[in-house]
């Protein structure tokens, strides 16, 4: 539905994106995903609008838009600060959009109270002033805002980065849940590895103005494609040259001692019940305990190579710190690059 | 147990000098002497007596000169809001080319004001003004005098006030997040729609206070109508008329109520306004303003001429005045320029005849005395409402706000009334005829205004910086030197550049308070802009005319100009 | 920031610095006794500089403060509990009456009170008599002769011909102004009548500011003689030939029947002066019959000393010949004035 043809954009001599291709279905929940500065909102701020790349071209529905103003897009955008204008009611601003397009009063009325009732925003929330609903609600009512409008497409730009952990996490769901909802095509900002993960449909990992992957969340994991993904998405071993040249010996695995290989915490196992199913399996000394709660992070140590691993606190794993065990993965499961 | 009750003794000891001291200044320079005005003028035979209200009343010049007085306010808050609005886009919003060098036009009237600025002005426009002489070779038959009444005091005016309207108004601008401005734009409004819906309503109650002032200002209007304005004649300049007639000061107290009366409802709406209107930014990130381009290109030119028409409006009389401050007095009376007319000689003797530098040095001490005491005592002032918030720095808020109600001629008055003779309120000691009374008087119509702007920076502090500081261990004192006086410095820096510049030229206090020995600048300036004044007096008003806008600047550089750098 | 701090630093050190120099010069006053402060509304056009030099010469410091007459005796009486004035000379007799009344004036007889004119002094010895100015209606006699000027000013407004070119005063604080105006309104006097002042009279003066052009603060009243703007207009008589040679025009001076309002301009010693005898020294000096030759030459006044007016120059013993004193009541105008004045401003200006 949205295809980034070739795209470079340039400000004066700084290139922030350099060569994007990037195709977004219909439907879907999309994840620009990457750190700060890696270009990820210049991108999605071409596709609203905003910026005008230098070169390339970015179609929706095949159609090149690049000449098309902000206005006539069809884009909804919900702002990193929500961008709510203070000023105004909550009706007034999501009847803002309506009234410029110079709809009739009660067809602004009922379309706002529509919306209103769809993201679970209640008459007397719908008269109160802004700066006096809580994060949730504010999001809600930017997502309205955008929503009213009938978008083709819905950006948002890190809406929940300013958010404490926990009404993030909350807030994370309910957006989830909206978009599911309308079933709208919505391309998400954020620098949040987290939220990428549990949210999209699809993630396209940017650095440097680059992308580095694009997949499913699991592709991404699993199989990141390149250190930097593998570095930015989630905990990660790094595997030592003398380790690997340690299992290659002792276990008869092909793998190259000089590769940069990783393990992600996870894809170990302790209960091992049938050593034949490893194809590595070597014996650790547990060094630390990290209680999380549900789980708690172990890790071992096997020579000089530390291993951590998350296992959960089910009285499966009741181990003390200085007992020994015996640990394996899978050789699939060592990302090298 | 000990200890506490010594620190509680000793706070209470100090709380209650404080207050002694304090409940003496007030009532000593902002109540008695203008109750004391009001009686001596009300009650003038022993009797109340309605005599001077009747005589107001039926007098027809009077009542007329009200109804201007009026006119002109309202005239003055539309005309100060458009063009003040139109500079403040163009400064903050819009793109405009060359708008670096263009500010400094604008802000222009800032190093210049009140009578200064006015016979500025009146000499380029005036009947042998430079540009009346320019109309009358193309229109021989225009009316020599036509700057001259309501639009020439309207227009003077509105110039004059809009370079602080900007200020304030610009800071509130750039207020605005800008993701608003970005999210309005993708539902599809256009600038226009942008700016009237957006911008504009969080700019609103800035405006609303600017246009409060301005209304005031524009009711006590003086150099503008005195000067410019003929046959229009508005309050302030018949206040001074009457207030030079000892049997007529009833009048101009009567009058000057009536000013302080519609300043007081005014200020009370706006109080009332700013307390219940206000809204609370959302944006917990902000995005900075970037400057629009004004796609029109129609729109774009027009925008551009006006932007250059006010420039050349704003600084023809800054260069003007600059350039004739270098001639003889024949080429300033007749505005006609010849190679010859350029001499050094008005510079020489300023700078060389101690009669004619002396009232600017004067004025440059009590200017820079008020403004350090000004801001150094409402720095304290601020501080104390900030932190005692009860009934009692509740009242000393109002009192302060005394001075802002009444015309400084009034304010004047009463100190002369009451202390021409020995009154128990002052220990017995005369005030009139000292050098310290013009002093007072400069501080008192300073008070309003200072605290005002203090106390929004006071409480614009981060509450837990203090907390912090104190549990770190650090004393009140030190708290207040060390945390927040930095913290508020650059404003109170600021305020003291502004209560500086605007005491230099001030007229009305100065006639009636200044040391006969001492006479500032702004009696000077106004004594040579009199009719009967010699030419060569009125070549030097250039020149000291020049020397204000030079300190000015000068001052207003050292605080925002380091501001700005600070600030980046 | 440095910068600033030392910016105020300076400017409260050099505060410092001039009040000290201030206070030595006072304190060297206070040990002698002929440094005096003198208070005038007659200092202009060089006349203040002439007496500071001819004072010293004989030992007199003297410091000038100058104000128009009304603000010089509101400052005299503003300032009655702490004096800041020894002397005050040159404002007329209406504001010394005044001055008189408020108790602010020392009476003293100086050596020449004998020889000024009969009549021009007080006759309780609060003030005397300097010299004498008659307050006149002059017109650009380039532009009218003297058949075709007004002939008195009720002719201005009663001639149309006249409208709009005689200047009216909008500032009506200054001596010569309520001289004018006084002139004109004395002759309605009328025990019944508003302020002394009969019906007619009101009238008449209403005629006066609404026919005439009202001064502006821009432009001096001679340059608009000169260019024929407002040909007619008021001004005392010792101010007319210094602005002949500025202005380059030759004033004509309207003589009417009633005659021309005289004023005399008068000298006392301030109540409550530290320096009594050096105060009545410098009156001594200066309104000796020499000394108000001198000045009447020097400035073109017209002295009541009866022998310093023999040497007054040739053209102002001709003008004050050419016409005829108004015979004015003046206790009855200083009792009024100011609410006349304030009536005007109310309803007539």
């Amino acid at each position: 539905m949205i295809e980034f043809k070739n795209i470079q954009i340039k400000f004066d001599d700084f290139t922030a994106i350099h060569n994007l291709n990037l195709e977004i279905k219909e439907g879907e929940f999309f994840t620009l995903l990457g750190p700060s500065g890696c270009g990820k909102t210049t991108t999605l701020r071409s596709l609203v609008g905003f910026i005008k790349p230098t070169n390339g071209d970015i179609l929706v529905n095949g159609e090149r838009i690049n000449d098309i103003p902000v206005e006539r897009r069809e884009i909804g955008m919900v702002f990193q600060s929500y961008a709510l204008f203070p000023t105004m009611n909550v009706y007034e601003n999501i009847a803002f959009g309506l009234q410029v397009k110079k709809y009739k009063k009660d067809e602004v009325d009922k379309q706002v109270r529509e919306i209103a009732s769809k993201v679970d925003l209640n008459e007397e929330q719908l008269f109160k002033k802004v700066s006096d609903l809580s994060g949730g609600q504010q999001q809600r009512v930017a997502i309205a805002r955008a929503l009213v409008l009938k978008p083709k497409i819905l950006v948002l730009d890190e809406p929940l980065s300013n958010l404490d952990a926990k009404l993030r996490k909350q807030l994370r769901v309910e957006l989830k849940k909206l978009q599911s909802q309308f079933g709208i095509t919505s391309i998400y900002v954020t620098h949040d590895q987290e939220e990428a993960l549990t949210m999209s449909d699809r993630i396209a990992v940017f650095n440097k103005g680059n992308i580095e992957q694009v997949g499913t969340p699991k592709e991404i994991f699993d199989q990141s494609k390149t250190e930097f993904v593998c570095n930015f998405i989630g905990d990660n071993n790094f595997l030592q040259p003398s380790f690997l040249q340690r299992i290659k010996n002792e276990c008869n695995v092909a793998i190259d001692p000089t590769t940069t290989a990783y393990i992600r915490p996870g894809k170990v196992t302790t209960k091992v019940l049938d050593a034949t199913q490893y194809d590595v399996v070597v014996e650790g000394e547990i060094v630390e305990k990290e209680y999380h709660g549900i789980s708690s992070k172990v890790t071992y140590e096997i020579g000089n190579q530390r291993i951590a691993n998350m296992e959960m606190e089910d009285h499966s794993n009741d181990y003390e710190v200085g007992s020994r065990k015996k640990i394996a993965f899978q050789i699939a499961d060592i990302l090298t690059y | 147990m000990q200890i506490q009750n010594k620190y509680k003794l000793k706070n209470k000891l100090y709380i209650f000098a404080i207050g002694i001291v304090l409940s003496w200044a007030c009532i000593a320079f902002l109540i008695y002497p203008n109750i004391n005005l009001l009686i001596t003028t009300f009650f003038q035979d022993g009797g109340f007596t309605l005599e001077p209200f009747e005589k107001l009343m039926s007098s027809e010049r009077a009542m007329r000169s009200l109804w201007n007085s009026f006119i002109l306010a309202v005239a003055l808050v539309i005309t100060v809001n458009l063009v003040g609005l139109f500079l403040v886009f163009i400064m903050g919003y819009f793109e405009i080319k060359g708008m670096k060098f263009l500010r400094f036009g604008y802000y222009s009237t800032l190093i210049y004001g009140g009578i200064v600025l006015v016979a500025g002005y009146q000499f380029i426009y005036g009947d042998v003004g430079i540009i009346t002489n320019l109309l009358l070779s193309i229109f021989p038959n225009m009316n020599p005098n036509w700057f001259e009444g309501f639009w020439a005091v309207l227009f003077v005016m509105t110039f004059s006030s809009t370079s602080n309207y900007v200020i304030f108004l610009l800071n509130a601008l750039l207020k605005v997040d800008y993701q608003t401005i970005e999210a309005a734009r993708n539902m599809g409004a256009t600038n226009f729609q942008i700016i009237r819906k957006v911008i504009l309503p969080v700019l609103k109650p800035t405006i609303f206070a600017l246009t409060i002032l301005q209304f005031i200002g524009g009711l006590g209007a003086f150099a503008a109508p005195q000067i410019v304005g003929g046959e229009f004649k508005t309050i302030t300049p018949m206040i001074l008329t009457f207030s030079g007639i000892v049997s007529s000061r009833d009048l101009a107290a009567l009058l000057a109520i009536f000013l302080g009366l519609a300043s007081m409802i005014l200020l009370a709406i706006m109080t009332k306004v700013e307390s219940k209107g206000n809204y609370m930014s959302v944006s917990k990130v902000k995005t900075n303003l970037v400057k629009q381009q004004i796609n029109n290109r129609f729109a774009n030119i027009i925008v551009h001429m006006m932007a250059y028409v006010l420039f050349v409006l704003y600084t023809l009389p800054v260069v003007l005045i600059f350039l004739f401050s270098f001639t003889d007095s024949k080429a300033i009376t007749t505005g006609k320029l010849t190679w010859d007319s350029f001499t050094l000689e008005n510079y020489m003797t300023v700078f060389t005849d101690a009669s004619a530098y002396q009232p600017f040095l004067v004025s440059i001490i009590y200017s820079a005395l008020t403004a350090v005491i000004v801001v150094g005592l409402i720095l304290y002032i601020a501080r104390l409402i900030q932190k005692y918030n009860n009934k009692w720095t509740a009242m000393l808020e109002y009192i302060l706000h005394i001075p802002w109600m009444l015309p400084s001629v009034l304010l004047a008055m009463g100190l002369i009334i009451t202390y021409s003779v020995p009154n128990t309120m002052m220990f017995h000691k005369v005030l009139t005829g000292t050098l310290g009374i013009l002093l007072i008087g400069y501080i008192i119509v300073q008070l309003p205004f200072v605290l005002r702007m203090l106390k929004a920076s006071f409480y614009s502090i981060d509450t837990s910086l203090e907390e912090a500081a104190k549990n770190l261990g650090a004393s009140n004192l030190r708290t207040f030197f060390k945390v927040l006086l930095p913290i508020i410095l650059p404003s109170a820096l600021a305020l003291v550049a502004l209560t500086f510049n605007s005491t230099l030229d001030e007229y009305n206090l100065s006639m009636f308070l200044s040391h006969p020995f001492y006479q500032p600048l702004g009696i000077t300036i106004q004594n040579s802009t009199s009719p009967e004044s010699l030419q060569d007096t009125r070549a030097l008003t250039f020149v000291y005319t020049v020397l204000l806008m030079v300190i000015s600047s000068i001052v207003l550089y050292l605080v925002y100009g380091r501001g700005t750098k600070a600030g980046k | 920031m440095k910068k600033s701090w030392l910016l105020i630093v300076v400017l409260v050190f050099s505060l410092v610095l001039t009040a000290c120099g201030g206070k030595q010069e006072s304190s060297q006053g206070a040990g002698k006794d002929k440094s005096l402060v003198v208070y005038t509304n007659s200092a202009s056009d060089g006349r203040g500089d002439w007496l500071k030099e001819k004072a010293a010469e004989q030992g007199f410091d003297i410091k000038i403060v100058e104000a128009g007459g009304g603000d010089i005796r509101n400052k005299l009486i503003a300032e009655k509990a702490n004096p800041i004035a020894d002397v005050v000379y040159g404002l007329n007799e209406m504001n010394y009456i005044a001055l008189k009344n408020e108790d602010v004036l020392e009476p003293f007889t100086p050596v020449w009170a004998n020889e000024v004119e009969e009549g021009t002094s007080d006759s309780e010895g609060y003030y005397h008599s300097l010299v004498k100015q008659a307050i006149l209606l002059i017109y650009n006699s380039d532009l009218y002769t003297q058949e075709t000027t007004a002939s008195d000013w009720p002719e201005l407004w009663e001639n149309k011909a006249f409208h709009g070119l005689y200047e009216v005063p909008t500032n009506l604080g200054g001596d010569t102004t309520r001289t004018v105006i006084a002139s004109i309104l004395v002759r309605y006097q009328d025990p019944n009548g508003k302020l002394g002042i009969s019906d007619k009279g009101w009238k008449e003066i209403k005629k006066f500011f609404d026919n005439g052009t009202p001064a502006t603060e821009a432009t001096p009243f001679y340059a608009n003689l000169a260019n024929g703007t407002t040909p007619f207009g008021q001004m005392f008589s010792s101010g007319i030939q210094q602005r002949e040679q500025e202005y380059g025009v030759k004033a004509g001076i309207v003589s009417p029947e009633i005659g021309v309002p005289y004023v005399t301009e008068q000298i006392a010693v301030v109540k409550g002066t530290k320096k009594k005898e050096g105060a009545e020294e410098f009156i001594n000096w200066f309104g000796s019959a020499k000394v108000q030759a001198e000045w009447a030459k020097a400035f073109n006044s017209m002295p009541t000393n009866l022998e310093a007016a023999k040497s007054a120059n040739p053209e102002v013993k001709t003008l004050h010949e050419s016409v005829k004193k108004q015979d004015m009541d003046w206790e009855f105008i200083t009792e009024n004035i100011d609410a006349w004045i304030e009536k005007i401003t109310l309803e007539i200006q």
